[in-house]
C-alpha cells in the first residue's frame, strides 16, 4: 500500500551506550528514496544511533519507528521480525569465509525463513546482479576483491527487500577507487527505492554525492546543508 | 577447505562420555532398586509368624481357629488360597531335631512343643508397629497359646533399605547437576566460538529459536545416544550379572527392567534438550557486547 510515511523518524529521542547518555532529543525523519549521510567524529556517538536504530540498543527515551515498528515499543520477539526490513552493512559484519558467495546469501535466506529452493535462488540472483557480481556465485570469498566482498555484504543486507539501509562506515577498509564502486553501487540501490542512512568520515562522498546530511556532535543530531 | 562452521556444533565428546556415565549410573541405581524391591518382597513375603495353639485343642477347635484366623486382614492370600500353614507338634519335634541334632525324647517323657499355624502375611505389615499389633490381635484369640515373629529383622531391612535409596538419589542428583553444569559450560564456550556467525544471524533477522534449534537438536541427539549407549550397557551387566550371581534370576522382572531402560533413552533425551535450551537460552538473551 503506498504511504508517505516516513521510513525512519525518531522524535525527541535520548540515546543512551551502557547506561550513559550519548545523543539527546534527537529528532529527524528519513523517508523513502531518500539517501542520508551520518557524519561525526569517532566516538560521537553515531554507532550508538545506529544501534538503536536496529534495536541493538533499546530506546529508553523519545519516540521512534523504523519500518513500521516503533522503537519505545518494541520487544525482543519482534527484534528480527524489524531487522528484516532493515539492512544492515558495517565493516566488521564480515562474509563466512568457509562458504561460497551463494551459500553465504542462502544461509541468511534461511535463517529469516525463507523455504522454497527456487525462489532463493531467485532472489541471490537478482541481489547479485543489483550489485554487479551477476557471474561470481560460486566464488569463495577468498577468491574475491575488497570491494567484491563488500558488494557481496551489500547483496546480502538487500535480501529481504528492506525498506532502509542502514551503513556504518561500509567503505572504511576499501582503498578510495573501490569504495567509489560501493558508493555507486548505493546510489543505484537508492535510486530503485530503497532508503539508505549511510555514516561515514569520508568528506569526499558529501562533495561528490550531494544528499541530505546529520551532523553528529556535542551530544546532538542537526541537520546539515553543504 | 576447511570445514563448515555449523551453527550449534560443538565437541561433544566429552558430554556424550559424562552424559552415558550418568544415565549409566541412575540406570543402574534403578536396577538396584528394582532387584532390591523384589528381593525384600521376597523376604516379606516369606516371613512367617507362628501361632501357637493351647494344647487341649481338638480338630473342631483347630479347624474353627483357622477359619477365624484366614478372615484376619494381615493374611497373604495366593488367588484364593491363605498362606497357612498348620505343623503339627510332631512335625515340629522332628524339624527341631533336626535343627538341633539334639533328640529331647531320649530324656523327656512326652513332647513339649505344641501344634501351631505359620502365617505369612501381607508385604505392608512389613512393619514391627504392625506386627506388633498382630500379635496382640492374634494372641486375643481363643485356643492362641502365643505368637512369636522374629523382631529387629524387620526393622533392621526396612532401614538399610532407606539408607541405601537416600544415598542412590544423592549420588543421582549429583550426577545430574555435574552434566547440566558440564553442558552449560560446553555451550557456552560453542556461543562464545561461534559468536560471529550468531551475531550475523541476529543482525540478519534470525528468530532465537532458529538460532536454538541447531543446538537443541544435537542436545537431543546426544542424550538419545547417550541413553542407548547407557541401556545397552546396563542390559550386558545384568546379564552377565544374571548368570554369575546364583538367585538372581528369580528376580527378575523382565517388563520393569524394559520400561526402566527406555526410561534411561527418555531421560537422555530429555536431559539434552533441557540443559541445552537452558544453555543456549541464557546466553542468547544477553545483549551482543555481553556475548563478546
Amino acid at each position: 500500500m503506498f504511504t508517505n510515511e516516513p521510513v525512519l523518524s525518531l522524535s525527541q529521542a535520548d540515546i543512551y551506550q551502557g547506561g550513559r547518555i550519548v545523543l539527546a532529543d534527537v529528532t529527524f525523519d528519513i523517508n523513502k528514496e531518500d539517501f542520508v549521510f551520518l557524519i561525526g567524529r569517532t566516538g560521537s556517538g553515531k554507532s550508538s544511533l545506529l544501534k538503536t536504530l536496529y534495536a541493538d540498543l533499546w530506546l529508553q527515551s523519545g519516540s521512534g519507528r523504523v519500518a513500521g515498528f516503533a522503537l519505545e515499543k518494541l520487544k525482543p520477539k519482534d527484534v528480527p521480525y524489524l531487522r528484516r526490513k532493515i539492512g544492515i552493512v558495517f565493516q566488521d559484519f564480515q562474509l563466512f569465509m568457509d562458504r561460497n558467495v551463494e551459500e553465504n546469501l542462502r544461509f541468511v535466506l534461511k535463517a529469516t525463513g525463507w523455504k522454497d529452493q527456487t525462489k532463493m535462488k531467485n532472489r541471490i540472483s537478482e541481489v547479485l546482479m543489483q550489485v554487479g557480481l551477476g557471474t561470481l556465485h560460486k566464488k569463495m570469498p577468498h577468491q574475491l576483491s575488497g570491494g567484491e566482498q563488500q558488494r557481496v555484504v551489500v547483496a546480502r543486507a538487500m535480501l529481504n527487500e528492506p525498506m532502509i539501509l542502514i551503513a556504518d562506515e561500509p567503505t572504511g577498509n576499501l582503498d578510495p577507487a573501490v569504495g567509489e564502486q560501493i558508493m555507486q553501487v548505493f546510489q543505484t540501490i537508492n535510486n530503485s527505492g530503497t532508503a539508505i542512512l549511510m555514516a561515514t568520515h569520508n568528506y569526499d562522498f558529501l562533495r561528490k554525492y550531494p544528499a541530505r546530511i546529520l551532523r553528529v556532535e556535542d551530544g546532538k543530531v542537526t541537520e546539515q546543508g553543504l | 577447505m576447511a570445514s563448515k562452521k555449523k551453527v550449534g556444533s560443538y565437541p561433544g565428546g566429552m558430554i556424550l562420555f559424562s552424559l552415558t556415565s550418568a544415565l549409566f549410573l541412575i540406570g543402574f541405581c534403578g536396577m538396584l532398586v528394582l532387584q532390591s524391591k523384589k528381593l525384600v518382597r521376597y523376604i516379606r513375603e516369606n516371613n512367617e509368624v507362628r501361632v501357637f495353639l493351647d494344647k487341649d485343642l481338638d480338630a473342631g477347635q483347630q479347624k474353627k481357629l483357622y477359619d477365624e484366623i484366614i478372615k484376619k486382614p494381615f493374611v497373604l492370600y495366593t488367588g484364593t488360597t491363605p498362606q497357612i500353614s498348620f505343623v503339627s507338634k510332631d512335625v515340629a519335634a522332628k524339624e527341631f531335631i533336626a535343627e538341633t541334632k539334639e533328640d529331647f525324647s531320649k530324656f523327656l517323657n512326652e513332647n513339649p512343643l505344641r501344634d501351631s499355624y505359620r502365617i505369612k502375611l501381607r508385604e505392608d505389615y512389613f512393619e514391627e508397629v504392625k506386627l506388633e499389633e498382630v500379635k496382640t490381635d492374634l494372641e486375643s484369640v481363643n485356643g492362641v497359646f502365643e505368637v512369636v515373629y522374629q523382631e529387629n529383622l524387620v526393622d533392621n531391612i526396612n532401614k538399610n533399605i532407606t539408607k541405601i535409596y537416600i544415598i542412590m538419589s544423592v549420588f543421582a542428583v549429583i550426577m545430574l547437576i555435574i552434566i547440566v553444569v558440564l553442558m552449560n559450560n560446553t555451550i557456552r564456550l560453542a556461543l562464545y566460538s561461534q559468536r560471529l556467525l550468531i551475531r550475523s544471524m541476529q543482525l540478519v533477522g534470525a528468530t532465537n529459536g532458529f538460532i536454538q534449534m541447531p543446538f537443541l537438536r544435537r542436545g537431543m541427539t546426544q542424550g538419545l545416544i547417550s541413553g542407548l549407549i547407557a541401556a545397552v550397557l546396563l542390559f550386558v551387566l545384568l546379564q552377565l550379572a544374571i548368570r554369575n550371581i546364583e538367585g538372581l534370576a528369580t528376580l527378575q522382572e523382565p517388563e520393569k527392567t524394559g520400561i526402566l531402560l527406555g526410561a534411561i533413552v527418555i531421560l537422555g533425551i530429555i536431559i539434552g534438550l533441557i540443559s541445552t535450551f537452558q544453555a543456549v537460552h541464557r546466553y542468547l538473551s544477553l545483549s551482543l557486547d555481553e556475548l563478546y
